[in-house]
């Protein structure tokens, strides 16, 4: 006889709606407790303030110019709009781009809640999400293009077009995630037009950029609002059935960033996000030979090998200072240091695992020093050749004083790789450091000093930085000057900065 | 009597108020082994962390090779340990691993040891995988895959045994006892008298049973 009053596999009735069943949740979690405190709200609303205050006035003349683009950038515009465009494809896609929060992927996906009222949250705030960046997008193509003073009129048709692409845009996503296995064709659309794009964008070819007569605006919005309607619709009607599979990964994925920012803790995205990179790779063992080559070289050279896609994507940044050459002064420097930080970041997880963890180390038998002058090779070499490229395009293509800007970069990168080296292993951040009070309130440094974690070794790259923030122009003295820092800068942290006893990092 | 590899006295760990390890002696001779038992919490890790020099112990001595064991990379050239289960390699494979231990340690990846090892261990069909894609006994198989790779004077395993299948463990008892055979020495801990058996070693038995 059964021990329960109720037949195990009885049916009790229809299932909830998920919108209830959320409702339920909401209830109980308010009975708890707000989630969200009032310092929190006033410390976010505090770092937008400070943030829009200090580069909004120059990010908005950058966005709304008094003119629009002189005639021979027009393709610039043209190529960089849909360059975002593709780029925008390619977030959604890596975002997934519907999820759900993880405890309703634990919860209430595998129970028979319609699953389009469980996704239909998610799929509107994609859509929110799209349609606010393609509108931002066709703002910023107007800005550029449009004569001044510019109709209301057109304005508003340029935003609402951009939107409603943004929209398709998210609805083609969500439909790849439906189905990976036919995805791919659409993944292929960044890696063909990226490159051909950016090359535009460098090469400002002359000819005027064909218009939009105004009189075609509006039947041209109308037309793209009413597909993204349609294509809505019928995405809205088909969530009743889309598998729950494609939905796991991304949400997690957006879980552990959420972790990361709720305790303060970005250290170990790094890590996430090169697991994932090398999840699901299938890998040919290649034989190590004794050599001259230090083993931890080997190591990162073979990590080279098997990259060889994201050092193309590299290859391809390198391009961009150059395409936003007219940013703010300052940016330029900004952008070179942190794509030649980003290369330099190719062949670093190793030693973020061996800061974390030096057991593998400890097997090795090799001293910190030993360790990581190998592991600075690679490091080097990139953020060298990356910085080079990015310096070199930008004197071929911006208007930059004459001088031996390749040169330039070369010399600057080994000070870029030491920085993300140290920041590589940084580790955890200390959570543990008293609170800082200011006027507007305390916060905790440890996030802050994490972030800014080997930044300082920029005080080696002072010739480079000046040059780049249009300060003066390079010459070969100058470049000297930055190899000597550069070295001396390496030099110091390798004898300093380094245990030369213990297989330490 | 030549100098013992590892010597301990007196030793005591205590972690708030659980003494784990007290009053603990022990002497292991060049080219023996000797087993650390006992039951779970008796301090069987603790010990072998002490003598690695991972963990500083609160009352008493420990000297490995005549000196107190200070973690230089010196230290780590002549010992080999599983005390601690290492974080891997993104990007690399487990043959990858092994062969970058080897080749730190001075041996030459290409000479045909690794082949044996990977044979005898049944790792073979692995050699391409990823660590992270291994089952646990799986990862124990390559992590001694990993120590033997490399030449060392004194092997300290933390239950070289555990998740591994029986028809695996006296295999590895094999190519201890080959370590041993070639003048190395072995401190381990274990929860397998079978293992031990095959082993041939004295044991030392920690805890509040000991005798």
């Amino acid at each position: 006889m059964s021990q329960l009053r109720e037949s195990p596999v009885a049916v009790a009735g229809p299932p909830p709606r998920a919108r209830e069943l959320r409702r339920w949740v909401r209830r109980r979690r308010a009975a708890a407790g707000a989630s969200l405190s009032l310092e929190t709200v006033y410390v976010l609303a505090l770092t937008v303030v400070i943030t829009v205050a200090m580069v909004g006035p120059s990010w908005g003349r950058l966005l709304w110019p008094d003119r629009p683009a002189p005639e021979s950038a027009r393709w610039t515009v043209v190529a960089l709009l849909a360059a975002a465009a593709v780029g925008l494809l390619l977030l959604l896609r890596r975002l997934g781009p519907l999820l759900l929060r993880r405890d309703d992927l634990a919860w209430l996906l595998p129970t028979p809640v319609p699953r389009r009222g469980l996704l239909l949250p998610a799929l509107a705030r994609v859509l929110v999400g799209a349609a606010a960046a393609g509108a931002l997008v066709a703002l910023g193509g107007v800005a550029q293009l449009a004569e001044r003073p510019t109709p209301p009129s057109t304005f508003g048709w340029w935003v609402a077009t951009g939107a409603a692409g943004g929209v398709l845009l998210a609805l083609l996503a969500v439909a790849a995630q439906r189905r990976p296995g036919r995805a791919r064709p659409l993944d292929v659309i960044p890696v063909v037009a990226l490159p051909p794009l950016g090359a535009l964008a460098l090469v400002e070819p002359a000819g005027a950029v064909p218009g939009v007569p105004v009189v075609a605006l509006g039947p041209l919005a109308s037309a793209v609002l009413a597909a993204a309607a349609v294509a809505t619709a019928v995405t809205v009607r088909a969530l009743a059935s889309f598998p729950g599979a494609p939905l796991h990964d991304p949400s997690r994925l957006l879980g552990s960033h959420l972790d990361a920012a709720y305790a303060a803790e970005p250290s170990f995205l790094p890590d996430l996000w090169e697991r994932r990179y090398w999840r699901g790779r299938a890998l040919r063992s290649r034989p190590l030979r004794r050599g001259r080559l230090p083993g931890p070289v080997r190591h990162d050279l073979l990590i080279l090998a098997r990259k060889r896609r994201r050092l193309g994507w590299l290859a391809l940044a390198a391009a961009v200072p150059a395409v936003l050459v007219q940013a703010p002064g300052g940016t330029l420097a900004l952008l070179v240091v942190l794509g030649g930080s980003l290369a330099a970041g190719t062949t670093l997880d190793a030693t973020r695992r061996d800061a974390a963890a030096p057991a593998l180390l400890r097997l090795l038998g090799l001293t910190g020093r030993r360790v990581l002058v190998a592991r600075t090779v690679a490091p080097a070499l990139l953020a060298s050749v990356w910085c080079a490229l990015a310096a070199a395009v930008l004197a071929a293509t911006g208007d930059l004083p004459p001088g031996p800007w390749w040169a330039l970069g070369l010399a600057l990168g080994p000070t870029v790789a030491v920085m993300a080296l140290r920041r590589a292993r940084s580790g955890l951040v200390d959570n543990s450091l008293p609170l800082v009070d200011t006027p507007a309130g305390s916060f905790a440094p440890g996030p802050l000093i994490w972030l800014l974690a080997g930044v300082d070794q920029l005080m080696f790259a002072v010739p480079a930085l000046a040059a780049l923030g249009g300060l003066l122009a390079p010459t070969w003295a100058w470049v000297l000057v930055q190899v000597g820092l550069s070295a001396a800068g390496l030099a110091a942290w390798l004898l300093l900065g380094t245990d030369r006893r213990r297989p330490v990092l | 009597m030549p100098t013992p590899v590892v010597s301990a006295r007196g030793l005591g760990v205590s972690f708030g108020s659980v003494a784990v390890l007290v009053d603990v002696d022990l002497d292991l001779p060049p080219g023996a082994a000797l087993c650390l038992t006992g039951a779970n919490g008796a301090g069987k890790s603790t010990l072998l962390r002490c003598v690695t020099g991972l963990l500083t112990p609160q009352a008493g001595t420990v000297s490995v090779f005549g000196a107190t064991p200070d973690g230089s990379a010196t230290f780590w050239r002549r010992v080999a340990t599983t005390v601690e289960q290492p974080t891997w390699y993104l990007g690399l494979t487990v043959r990858e691993h092994v062969e970058l231990v080897r080749l730190a340690g001075g041996g030459d990846p290409a000479d045909g040891h690794v082949d044996e090892l990977f044979a005898v261990l049944g790792l073979a069909a692995l050699a391409d995988a990823t660590p992270d894609v291994l089952s646990s006994g799986q990862r124990q198989r390559m992590l001694l895959a990993a120590v033997l790779a490399r030449p060392s004077d004194l092997l300290v395993l933390d239950e070289p045994e555990q998740r591994l299948d029986t028809e695996i463990r006296p295999v590895v008892a094999g190519l201890l006892r080959d370590h041993l055979a070639g003048g190395g020495s072995l401190l381990l801990a274990s929860h397998d008298p079978s293992f031990v058996a095959a082993l041939g070693c004295p044991t030392l038995r920690l805890g509040a049973d000991a005798s």
